[in-house]
């Protein structure tokens, strides 16, 4: 009879399954460290991107709170084409929300008109406005009498100075209608 | 029989009394004198017997060296700073021998009745404080021998006592031994006869300290009725009252009447001593437990004096001014209600700050004096201060910015009216200014007015030289009117549109008004009734402003394309449309409707009766290149005037509107025109300006009613009115009809005549396609345009009357706001022409009306959800739940006024959700008076304050002190009583709602003053989208 030893014999094979293994588990642990990397870096991406939406999110609430600020008496008269100007003729305004000496969002302000023609210095998103008549009567559920007052309407666009979101907002200030 | 004959006299009486019902009768017209409570404070420290006063009475044949010179006449002049301004290079020169001989024998002439130099100096114009220079240098020199302060001072009292009637002098001084330094004591009380209190004067010593406020503050205690701080029951200082507050004198308050006045005259040559007794500072010490402390929070006190003086006097003046001293005098809502008293100081041989604060806290003025006929001078003015006791009614406009034509600007005005006895009323119109909160600001940059509204008693209006208060008949520019030269009096006759035009001229040297154009026989009284116009002999001319407003207009004079100046815009009773100047309160020119022409008589014809001319309020339009001025008269006529205001001193003359104006159009497009039906009446309008789409096109036009027909003024007026029943627009440029034109000609659910029209855009496009109106037999009418081809669709859109066949007028045209469903309009009724009626239950209305919904049948009150109860707050949980559904399902919502009689007398304005007007209530039982001479004067019935949340009629803000509970049990801060507040007595305006840079604010007119209550709006601006752009 044949001598069939040869093929009961497994010296060696332990080196090949422990090896096989090993190479897994490398691959395994490379690609987990991988992923948990990834993980951190989506993290601080989300961690960015809602910082920035707050940042805008801000810098649109302070325009609303520093309105007499803004609200000069060349917005006032200058329906067409007014924008954010404050002493300097400034198209824009960095402004530092949570007073920690780092400016969080530039805020741009122009009246929502009927022909929005782009102003050159203000960014693209602070001209997409959309196509309103600036002065109307006062609107929908308001509360405000359509005899003695009406509205004007401005576009307020913050950009957050890290990673420059840009968030929108239109809002409606109430006059006697002379 | 007799007692027949009696009967029907008086029935016949009062209805005929009852046929001219209108709302001029619920104010009091007669001016009364109630001699006054003057309590003076004479100083008598220790520094009262320095000898360095000119002992000697002014000479006028002694030259006194000095810086004035000495026949020149000065003027005290308050414009800018209080100071002696030259008023005439010579005293020759003053055409006004009353005036003239004052000065020429005594040196000095208080309010002073002459015209200046453009006048030539005649008597008339308004009441000046004068002084010789050869009097300012004797005031001012100390020449002659000197005397004591106090045999000067004594000497001086002593004589103002002796030739002063009709005042109720009191007299105090100071506690004057070491140990009793405390404040001073009542030597004799107010009413005191003249025999004892210069007796009195006469045993006056120097000796002791100046405590100031502790003795303003014991005056006061003495005006109010209360125990004295320092004084037992001996009447002079007591230590054990002092120290422990037991045993102390109990005051008994002269003040007799509610609306007597009571004044302080505090005269003191020193500064503060012994001046800080604790209980000037004590929580509550006060009268009706008040505190004085730092009361004017001007952060001055205890101040830097020395001797212990302190900064207090000023405290005490200001409390003393401001509280009512007396509540069991006046009662709350009525006129009256506040007794204070005002302080003046005189600085004798002394100049204080502090005592020129206390005047300005008190309410009064401060003088210095440093001789004999100084103090005289002094102490004489002050007399000639205290008036007649009055009631002045006002209504406030604040008009656009000048700067930014957006806000409405910093300046309010304010037009007056006062009754007078004989039927011509005067009237004023009064400029103050607005800080950034709101506050009523006067020249001097003092608050203008009272916490309660009333303008005070020492405000300086913008354009006055001296302090004016509330009175009419001082300074504004009534004042400036008196001193103007000449006036520039136009009317039309029909040849020359340009008024400057010689034929317009009203004037004497005008041929062309004939006596048949003024309607008189005798050339002699042409004459007499051209002069009366302008004011000749009379002690004041502007008449009153009632019912008409102020408009002021602003103009770029130089065209260089700002805005440089104002003119102010208002029509009176004293026959005439003003246009007044700015910049410095006179009257550009005065316009005469050609239709008043032959009734100017009436105002110089010797009846008591109030008679009526330019009524109406007026509009302006303006473009870039052109203004328009449209007025009524309201009960002064049937006409409508348009001129042309494009250049302010060359007015035109473009157009009138008569009665018949629409009688020959063609308003339904039938081919035929409308008739008479389509007669207008009284032209009450006031009306406004808007665009409308035409047939061709588009009109700008002045949009307004009908009119008023005097049927109404009948006790039962007959069932429909013959005139007025009309709602129509006219182009602004030629006074032809525009595409609106819906009348009773071929209109026949219009019954009744209508007064004021509104009309708005409710889709944004600019043109207005909704209008509104209401009309005396208690209709709403609606107009809508919405596709904008020029044709009115009209609907008989709700009856306030239907239900249950009681007349319920309509006087102010609906307000409206915008909703999902379309609009919602709000309105109240009321019968403004006879304010004293109290049979009829009037409402509040808020109703939704959409274009879109089918209309079948005019709504009526049973479509409506009554929440006069205030369930939807005030009731069990279901009864709150059953409101909700209630209000959801109907078409709105109505409040009956509970009160006797109230009725809503002005237009409502919508603002941030809130309904704002005010209303009227008569004066219940009669008002007999028992006795109170006051009622004569004051203006009857009560003024209230609505704010109620538009949706469900609530409370808006919290009014009342009144606690509430709702049906479960649980209290309430905002019930049925917050609703309303009372604001003061008579009918008061409408509120008028401005948006101020710093704010929105209401202003409303009441008796004696402006109040002014915040809105309460949180946020400048309110957002209505939001977008994120990027990522």
């Amino acid at each position: 009879m044949k001598d069939n030893t040869r093929i009961g014999n497994e010296d060696g094979s332990v080196i090949v399954l422990s090896m096989v293994l090993l190479v897994l588990l490398t691959i395994l642990g490379i690609s987990a460290t991988r992923t948990s990397t990834i993980e951190v870096q989506i993290a601080s991406n989300e961690r960015h991107a809602v910082q920035n939406l707050y940042q805008a999110e801000a810098g649109d609430h302070f325009a609303l709170e520093i309105s007499k600020t803004w609200m000069t008496n060349t917005f006032l008269t200058t329906a067409e084409n007014a924008a954010y100007v404050d002493s300097s003729v400034n198209p824009s305004l960095a402004v530092d929300i949570d007073s920690d000496g780092t400016d969080d969002a530039t805020i741009e302000i122009r009246c929502i008109e009927a022909t929005g023609n782009p102003i050159a210095v203000l960014s693209d998103g602070a001209n997409d406005l959309p196509v309103q008549q600036h002065i109307v009567p006062p609107p929908v559920g308001s509360g405000y009498s359509l005899k003695s007052f009406e509205v004007r309407r401005y576009g307020i666009t913050a950009t957050s100075t890290n990673g420059g979101t840009q968030i929108q907002i239109g809002a409606y200030k109430v006059f006697n209608k002379f | 029989m007799k007692r027949c004959l009696l009967l029907a006299f008086a029935m016949a009486l009062i209805l005929s009394s009852q046929l001219w019902a209108d709302d001029t009768e619920i104010f009091g017209t007669a001016s009364i004198s109630i001699a006054p409570n003057v309590l003076i404070i004479f100083d008598t420290s220790g520094s009262m017997s320095t000898v360095d006063v000119p002992g000697e009475y002014y000479d006028p044949n002694t030259t006194y060296s000095g810086s004035y010179t000495t026949n020149a006449v000065y003027e005290y002049d308050c414009g800018w700073g209080c100071s002696w301004e030259l008023f005439a290079n010579d005293i020759n020169d003053l055409n006004c021998p009353a005036v003239k001989t004052a000065l020429q024998t005594y040196g000095y002439a208080n309010n002073a009745e002459i015209k200046d130099s453009d006048s030539n100096y005649v008597c008339g114009g308004s009441g000046k404080t004068l002084r010789l220079g050869n009097f300012r240098n004797y005031d001012e020199s100390g020449a002659g021998t000197p005397s004591s302060r106090i045999s000067v001072a004594k000497e001086v009292i002593k004589q103002i006592i002796n030739d002063t009637d009709n005042v109720r002098f009191g007299l105090m001084r100071f506690n004057n031994n070491s140990g009793d330094d405390q404040g001073g004591y009542i030597v004799q009380v107010c009413g005191a006869d003249k025999t004892s209190l210069i007796n009195a004067i006469d045993n006056f010593t120097a000796d002791g300290y100046t405590p100031l406020a502790e003795t303003l503050a014991e005056a006061g205690l003495y005006l109010a009725g209360k125990k004295s701080w320092y004084n037992g029951s001996g009447g002079t200082y007591d230590s054990t009252c002092d120290s422990s507050g037991s045993g102390c004198l109990q005051y008994t308050s002269p003040m007799q009447y509610r609306c007597q006045k009571n004044y302080i005259i505090l005269m003191t040559d020193g500064a503060s001593t012994q001046d800080k007794d604790s209980k000037l500072t004590a929580t509550g010490a006060y009268i009706n437990n008040g505190t004085i402390g730092d009361y004017d929070n001007d952060g001055n006190d205890t101040g830097s004096y020395s001797s212990d003086g302190s900064d207090y006097l000023d405290d005490v003046a200001g409390y003393l001014y401001e509280n009512d001293l007396n509540s069991s005098l006046g009662t709350s809502g009525g006129s009256f209600e506040r007794q204070n008293a005002l302080t003046y100081t005189i600085g004798f041989q002394t100049q204080q700050q502090l005592l020129q604060d206390a005047a300005i806290n008190g309410g009064g003025n401060y003088y210095t004096a440093g001789s004999i006929s100084g103090l005289t001078a002094a102490f004489e003015h002050i007399m000639s201060d205290i008036a007649d006791v009055n009631a002045v009614f006002v209504s406030p406009v604040v008009p656009v910015s000048r700067m930014n034509r957006t806000y409405a600007g910093s300046s309010l005005y304010v037009g007056f009216f006062k009754p007078q006895n004989d039927g011509r009323w005067a009237g004023n119109i009064k400029k103050y200014g607005l800080d950034s909160d709101g506050n009523i600001m006067d020249a001097t940059g003092n608050a203008a007015t009272l916490s309660n509204g009333t303008i005070k008693d020492n405000a300086r209006s913008y354009w006055s030289t001296s302090t004016d208060g509330p009175d009419v008949l001082l300074g504004g520019v009534g004042g400036i009117l008196l001193d103007q030269a000449s006036r520039n009096l136009y009317t039309y006759m029909g040849s020359a549109s340009a008024l400057i035009d010689s034929t317009n001229a009203f004037s004497i040297s005008n041929t062309q008004i004939t006596t048949s154009t003024l309607d008189v026989s005798t050339s002699a009284q042409r004459d007499d009734v051209i002069n009366d116009i302008h004011g000749a002999g009379r002690s004041w001319i502007l008449g009153d402003i009632l019912h008409s407003k102020p408009s002021v207009v602003h103009y770029d004079t130089d065209g260089n394309g700002s805005l440089d100046a104002s003119f102010i815009f208002a029509g009176s009773n004293g026959g005439m449309m003003h246009c007044f100047i700015d910049s410095n309160g006179r009257e550009e020119w005065g316009f005469i409707p050609p239709d008043q022409l032959t009734r100017l008589k009436l105002l110089s014809d010797g009846t008591t009766d109030h008679d009526y001319f330019v009524d109406g309020v007026p509009v302006v339009y303006e473009t870039t290149n052109q203004k328009i001025l449209f007025f009524g008269e309201r009960r002064g006529g049937n006409n409508y005037y348009a001129l042309d205001i494009t250049t302010y001193n060359t007015p035109t003359y473009l157009y009138s509107i008569d009665p018949t104006f629409l009688v020959s159009k063609d308003g339904d497009g039938n081919g035929s025109a409308d008739g008479v039906s389509a007669t207008l009446g009284q032209s009450w309008s006031a009306p406004t300006t808007h665009k409308i789409k035409t047939s061709s096109g588009s009109d700008t036009v002045f949009l307004m009613g009908g009119g008023y027909d005097n049927n109404q003024d009948q006790d039962v007026p007959n069932a429909s009115d013959s005139e007025g029943r009309a709602v129509f627009a006219i182009k602004v440029s030629d006074g032809a009809i525009s595409s609106l034109n819906v009348n009773a000609g071929y209109y026949t659910d219009m019954t009744h005549s209508i007064v004021d029209v509104a009309g708005f855009d409710s889709n944004g496009n600019g043109y207005t396609n909704r209008v509104y109106a209401g009309d005396m037999g208690g209709s709403i009418f609606a107009f809508e345009d919405d596709d904008g081809d020029g044709t009115w669709s009209k609907r008989k859109f709700f009856s306030a009357s239907a239900h249950d066949g009681v007349q319920r007028k309509i006087f102010y045209s609906p307000d409206a706001v915008e909703e999902h469903f379309g609009e919602m309009i709000f309105f109240g009724t009321g019968d403004r022409a006879d304010p004293e009626e109290t049979t009829v239950v009037n409402r509040i209305y808020a109703i939704k009306n959409s274009w879109e919904d089918p209309f079948t049948s005019t709504l009526t009150e049973s479509d409506l959800t009554d929440v006069t109860d205030n369930l939807i707050v005030l009731g069990t949980e279901t009864q709150r739940t059953e409101a909700r559904a209630a209000l959801a399902n109907s078409k709105g919502w109505y409040i009956r006024l509970e009160n006797l009689g109230e009725k809503v007398t002005s237009g409502i304005t919508v603002f941030n959700g809130v309904v704002y007007f005010t209303s009227y209530t008569p004066e219940s039982g009669g008002g007999g008076g028992g006795g109170d001479p006051c009622v004569l004067v004051s203006g009857r019935g009560q003024a209230r304050l609505y704010a109620l949340n538009y949706k469900t009629g609530e409370a808006a803000h919290d009014y009342s002190d009144i606690t509430e509970t709702d049906g479960e049990g649980n209290e309430v801060t905002q019930g049925k009583h917050d609703r309303s507040k009372v604001i003061g007595t008579s009918i008061a305006s409408a509120p008028s709602i401005a948006v101020l840079e710093g704010g929105p604010e209401i202003y409303i007119g009441v008796e004696g003053g402006i109040a002014h209550e915040d809105p309460n709006v949180k946020a400048a601006l309110n957002t209505y989208y939001w977008r994120q752009i990027n990522d």
